[in-house]
């Protein structure tokens, strides 16, 4: 299974560790809310706007050098527009993954 | 360059902000999180650049780029590889970036404004505009339209349209085969409608003369919608239609 990392960070910002742990502080601070709409979302069979979500949320996951899990949230973003939540506990394992990775910087 | 930078989501604003910063004459003078913040800001002020953010859930990029008075230089950057070819008939988007931004793909859309910029010729005849460019409005007219529906651009062909209905701030779309909401107004839909073929008879309705199944007093019938005809808009549909 891929790991999270910050190869792709680094690459940007030429190894500036106060820039990667200001993306990494962002991420501390959105991915907790957007996550919690997200469940609400799910909660009251609003798959449209949780597919809103899921669109905000993948983006960190390739940041973090999820592509499998980028993947995976692009495939669940379809799937609830169409009303279907088969990847919703794959999604939230990778939610948890990268909050739990970018948690460990802060 | 004063550049803006708008997208919904703070992490790509970061990184956006942060690649801007490598380019010495790049100047983020603002960064929004709504793209209907950012037209009230230009409303006021003039920028060199824009990125842009296609999928936003208010108000999204393309909606931004057919609101927007000035012709300013567009680079998109997105999440969806299928707003590609919509959004270069669009003829002030010069750049379309996918995330996660890649330095040197950056780089080179940057350098194409810089370009484009420097060359007033270049510039009027590539930035001439905020409407979809001639040729691409031509090819598309005769038989169909696109809309904007949850980030898809859905293909409609005019002649299975048969009324048109205005909701506040939305259009329902009424075809033989399904219903489409989009974010538009009559006035924009019926600019891109074939005026032989459309009419507006009210205030909230444009219908296709074609579909038409009957007439009483002032509405029409069609399919099974009852649809009311303004006392103004009466006499202009009496002429269109081919009477005994």
């Amino acid at each position: 299974m891929e790991e999270p990392n910050l190869e792709y960070l680094y690459q940007l910002s030429d190894n500036d560790m106060e820039f990667v742990h200001q993306i990494l502080a962002v991420i501390n601070e959105e991915l907790p809310i957007e996550l919690a709409q997200y469940q609400e979302m799910i909660t009251t069979g609003q798959y449209h706007e949780a597919a809103q979500l899921v669109h905000k949320i993948k983006h960190k996951f390739i940041i973090v050098g999820l592509k499998s899990s980028y993947k995976s949230a692009h495939a669940h973003e379809d799937l609830l527009r169409d009303n279907n939540v088969t990847l919703h506990d794959e999604f939230i394992e990778n939610v948890t993954r990268v909050s739990n990775f970018s948690l460990d910087y802060k | 360059m004063e550049c803006i930078i708008i997208d919904d989501e703070l992490t790509a604003r970061v990184i956006t902000a942060r690649l801007c910063a490598q380019e010495s004459d790049l100047d983020v003078v603002e960064q929004f999180n709504d793209a209907i913040d950012a037209i009230k800001y230009l409303n006021n002020k003039s920028v060199d650049l824009i990125f842009l953010d296609i999928h936003m859930p208010t108000f999204n990029g393309i909606d931004f780029v057919q609101t927007l008075k000035f012709k300013t230089p567009i680079i998109c950057i997105t999440s969806d590889r299928d707003f590609a070819v919509d959004a270069f008939q669009y003829d002030n988007i010069v750049g379309y970036l996918l995330k996660p931004l890649d330095r040197n793909k950056f780089a080179k859309a940057v350098e194409k404004v810089r370009q484009l910029t420097n060359s007033p010729t270049a510039a009027s005849e590539q930035i001439s505009s905020s409407e979809p460019s001639a040729s691409a409005s031509n090819t598309t007219h005769d038989t169909h339209l696109y809309v904007n529906i949850d980030r898809r651009l859905v293909k409609i062909e005019f002649d299975t349209i048969y009324v048109i209905e205005a909701k506040g701030d939305y259009i329902l779309i009424k075809t033989e085969e399904k219903n489409y909401t989009v974010h538009s107004t009559l006035k924009k839909i019926e600019d891109k409608l074939p005026k032989d073929r459309f009419l507006k008879v009210h205030r909230s309705y444009i219908i296709h003369l074609l579909k038409i199944v009957d007439i009483e007093d002032n509405s029409v019938l069609i399919k099974r919608d009852v649809i009311p005809v303004s006392r103004t808009n009466k006499p202009i549909l009496m002429q269109r239609l081919n009477l005994l």
